[in-house]
């Protein structure tokens, strides 16, 4: 593959080490980049911890009494980023998955969906989808573009509105995550920007 | 002898520091001081003291430069919060061309201006971001059009021209780097118009 590996973290309480699935996903993408977490509350706090690093979540939907349930985890996800590939698997029938736990995985782009019975070929298929996305997506690559920035720098200001607000990169980067105003205009200025330079012949689609 | 009318919020509390050095890079790009020029500045300190209307009254209607380094919105430019140009006042720009880099004002006080006489209009239609890691870029750009016009003898148009050119410029120094703040410069170059006669020239406003 061209592209770069990200984690793939796998949240699923009835899974082991030597499940098909993860064994199919540790030979594809290789054993330091999956990691299973069977408690949901850990693979969250996983998760979170990591918000910058390029992630694949593939999430169980249902836990242990006690445990975050798989809806709540990809909510906790969702305030955070916008930017994480996350695949449910369930056991269920989709009609028995509640609606409103559907409409909020619909309405907040969850990847897909898949039955914990499906060939691990069409998971690992998923997965890759997932990988080529994330190098084309505008906001994963401004994304990107930031972490490569020192500590330092990302903390200054950056951008100053005739408001006097100013933004930082970090600023640029929580924006992008959650989607807000600033992330979205600055995802509008970057696709405009490559318009831009096409049209105006400074670089070409074959580059 | 050109008048030469400059207002300038250098006491902004965001942008003060920005607009006043970009008043003391205009004086020394264009020489605005020297014996071509009457100029006059009308600033934060100034402009209840010597208000807009009363010193373009005493040209007696002959034609003058204005420009404008203040904020703005879509009727009208400010100083301090207060009007100090908009549709009242706007006959008073007759056969001035009428320079402004505060943001919005293409969008309806540029066209009451040609409407009321002014002879050329060349602002923004949008907000006008400023990148505080390359200010010097953003005000060059700004300034670029009204420094052609008075040290190259270009044409309304080809100075507007100029200034579209100077932008292309310096997006391609940027984004191999910066595409971020490449698209922000993006967005202010598209947020450019000009409006009224595209071929006045600098000797049209000799007196």
């Amino acid at each position: 593959m061209r592209y770069s590996i990200p984690k793939i973290v796998v949240i699923h309480d009835d899974l082991t080490e030597t499940d098909a699935l993860l064994v199919t996903l540790r030979a594809e993408f290789k054993d330091e980049n999956v990691v299973l977490y069977k408690k949901s509350k850990d693979g969250l706090e996983y998760v979170i911890n990591n918000i910058s690093q390029k992630t694949i979540v593939i999430l169980d939907l249902n836990f242990k009494a006690g445990e975050p349930s798989g809806v709540d985890v990809f909510e906790e996800i969702r305030k955070r980023t916008a930017l994480m590939y996350i695949i449910i698997m369930t056991a269920s029938n989709l009609g028995d998955i509640e609606n409103t736990d559907l409409i909020k995985f619909i309405n907040n782009d969850a990847l897909a969906f898949f039955y914990s019975t499906a060939d691990t070929k069409a998971i690992v298929g998923l997965v890759k989808k997932s990988i080529y996305q994330m190098e084309v997506r505008v906001d994963s690559v401004i994304e990107e573009w930031i972490m490569t920035k020192p500590v330092e720098e990302r903390e200054k200001p950056f951008i100053q509105t005739q408001h006097g607000d100013k933004y930082s990169l970090n600023d640029i980067l929580k924006g992008i995550r959650e989607q807000s105003e600033i992330g979205k205009e600055i995802e509008k200025n970057i696709l405009k920007l490559a318009i831009d330079l096409l049209m105006r012949e400074k670089e070409s689609l074959n580059d | 002898m050109i008048n030469l009318l400059v207002a300038c919020d250098d006491w902004d509390v965001n942008l003060g520091e920005y607009l006043g050095d970009t008043f003391y890079k205009l004086c020394d790009s264009c020489d605005l001081f020297n014996n071509n020029f009457c100029t006059d500045l009308i600033d934060t300190e100034s402009y209840l003291k010597y208000p807009i209307d009363s010193k373009i009254n005493s040209y007696n209607s002959s034609p003058f430069l204005f420009i404008a380094l203040a904020h703005g919105n879509d009727d009208a430019i400010f100083i301090k919060d207060d009007e100090i140009i908009n549709e009242a006042n706007s006959a008073l720009f007759k056969d001035s061309l009428f320079y402004a880099i505060s943001c919005y004002t293409a969008k309806s006080l540029g066209d009451v201006l040609i409407k009321e006489g002014c002879k050329t209009y060349i602002g923004y239609n949008d907000a006008v971001i400023i990148s505080l890691l390359h200010e010097d870029i953003f005000r060059d750009c700004q300034t670029h059009g009204i420094e052609r016009f008075i040290n190259n003898n270009l044409s309304s148009y080809n100075s507007f021209s100029q200034m579209i050119t100077k932008y292309n410029t310096e997006i391609d120094n940027l984004y191999p780097t910066d595409a971020v703040t490449a698209g922000y410069l993006l967005a202010n170059r598209e947020a450019l118009e000009i409006k009224g006669d595209q071929n006045c020239l600098l000797v049209d406003f000799i007196i």
